[in-house]
């Protein structure tokens, strides 16, 4: 499974340059919420938490419509890793190459821009890693079910963006918590329920989708 | 039982038996219903005649739900048993269940604007609704984006079966959060000793419920009927 996924990455960070991209969806898409939300200090530092989640969302939308499309899934199918650890696999790598850059600096940059709030950090890192492996996980999903579909990226984003909600919820809801003073805890604690059911659950799902297409060609 | 209904010849028998009964049930219920909470029913001491809404907006978001839970289980049916009938029933039930939710979703709306004081809130009942509305609009478009419909079905059956986690949450959203949407007036048991509801609104209500589901039944054999003879059209057509 650790050679798959090292694959994996390579093809998605290497060949397309998949790590950058988002990486800089995300900063230029925050600095154009930024600049028609206004200067205003305290009216930024009160949207900033939502605006992050919602953003790593999109920019995790970003790699997905080429997540299955030109894999060979000939080669899945027979290799020796069993489809459901490739898929577990590919989630992994599409969360590396998308979610964690900006799950560790995101974050950063938040402490920068809202004066006192360096507290948050550890909140904020925790949050936004577990919600970035939810959104790879039911991202990989998304990607099993318009396999072979004629309007991906579009569709994609219709059939995710529903099923991110609650991660994004209790995400967004934790940082909110922990900006405000109260407790983040409850929130977080279902937020990584979410991120654990996804990642071991969506694998398997994906896994049984793909299988499902390819025997009934 | 599963097996038997397969073959859709026998489903197509059992249709043309239950399709004018059910008609017939629909048209009684709803033409009595609607008497019945439109002019009968007593208006509300608090809301009084926009309390009237609620015989249109509860049972919709009843069926929203009925047939959406319905899809979950043709969705395992087709998934586990390649039960082409669970398919057409997919197929034939999920726009007509997004119809009930976007009626839900409007009157809801429309009593919300007079009684709340706003169109909408994002409470968690509302926000909810909305996904399921979402959830419907994605499989629809799902079901038709391929080229090979069988992968359309697939996909659509396990976006359904996915989707299902959203159900429990729109029922309880108003027990486990702090919601302006009102709790359910009906199933809970301490209200089944102590109603919330008198008896002559909870009779409308019920009657109105059941003659929209006889009604919404209607179309989704009819639609079924319909997908089946268009199967066939293509089928004689590939072979002439």
């Amino acid at each position: 499974m650790m050679v798959v996924y090292r694959h994996f990455l390579r093809r998605m960070t290497r060949d397309r340059g998949l790590m950058g991209q988002s990486a800089g969806f995300f900063a230029l898409a925050v600095t154009v919420c930024v600049f028609a939300i206004g200067p205003d200090a305290v009216i930024l530092s009160a949207v900033l938490p939502g605006l992050v989640w919602a953003l790593q969302l999109l920019s995790a939308l970003l790699g997905l419509s080429d997540m299955l499309e030109g894999e060979d899934l000939d080669d899945l199918l027979l290799a020796r890793t069993s489809l459901p650890a490739a898929m577990c696999a590919k989630a992994l790598a599409h969360l590396t190459a998308t979610g964690l850059p900006i799950a560790v600096l995101a974050p950063l940059a938040v402490s920068l821009l809202v004066p006192g709030s360096a507290a948050l950090l550890p909140c904020m890192w925790l949050g936004l890693a577990l919600s970035a492996a939810s959104f790879s996980a039911i991202g990989l999903l998304g990607a099993a079910l318009t396999l072979g579909s004629r309007r991906n990226a579009a569709l994609q984003a219709l059939i995710i963006l529903p099923l991110c909600v609650p991660p994004l919820i209790f995400g967004a809801g934790a940082a909110s918590a922990a900006m405000l003073d109260q407790g983040w805890q409850a929130p977080m604690a279902f937020l990584a329920a979410i991120a654990c059911a996804s990642l071991t659950l969506c694998p398997f799902a994906a896994a049984w989708i793909i299988r499902m297409k390819v025997t009934s060609a | 039982m599963i097996t038997r209904f397969a073959n859709p010849a026998r489903f197509e028998s059992l249709a043309k038996t239950l399709l004018p009964v059910l008609a017939a049930m629909a048209t009684v219920l709803l033409a009595f219903g609607l008497v019945d909470a439109l002019l009968l029913s007593p208006p509300d001491y608090q809301q009084s005649d926009a309390v009237r809404i609620m015989y249109i907006h509860v049972p919709s978001a009843w069926m929203a739900m009925f047939l959406y839970a319905c899809c979950g289980g043709a969705a395992l049916t087709f998934i586990v048993w390649k039960h082409t009938l669970a398919e057409l029933f997919l197929r034939a039930a999920l726009p007509v269940g997004a119809c009930a939710t976007a009626i839900c979703l409007v009157t809801g709306m429309l009593w919300g604007q007079p009684m709340w004081g706003t169109w909408w809130v994002w409470d968690a009942r509302l926000t909810s609704v909305l996904v399921l509305m979402f959830l419907y609009v994605a499989i629809i478009a799902l079901t038709g984006a391929f080229d090979r419909p069988e992968h359309g079905s697939i996909a659509a059956a396990w976006l359904t079966l996915i989707g299902l986690v959203n159900l429990p949450v729109i029922k309880y959203s108003v027990e486990w959060w702090n919601t302006l949407h009102q709790p359910s007036s009906l199933t809970s048991l301490n209200r089944m000793a102590n109603p919330a509801l008198s008896g002559e609104m909870l009779r409308p209500l019920l009657i109105m419920g059941l003659g929209l589901t006889c009604y919404l039944l209607v179309v989704v054999i009819v639609r079924m009927r319909a997908e089946i003879i268009a199967r066939r059209l293509n089928a004689s057509r590939v072979q002439a």
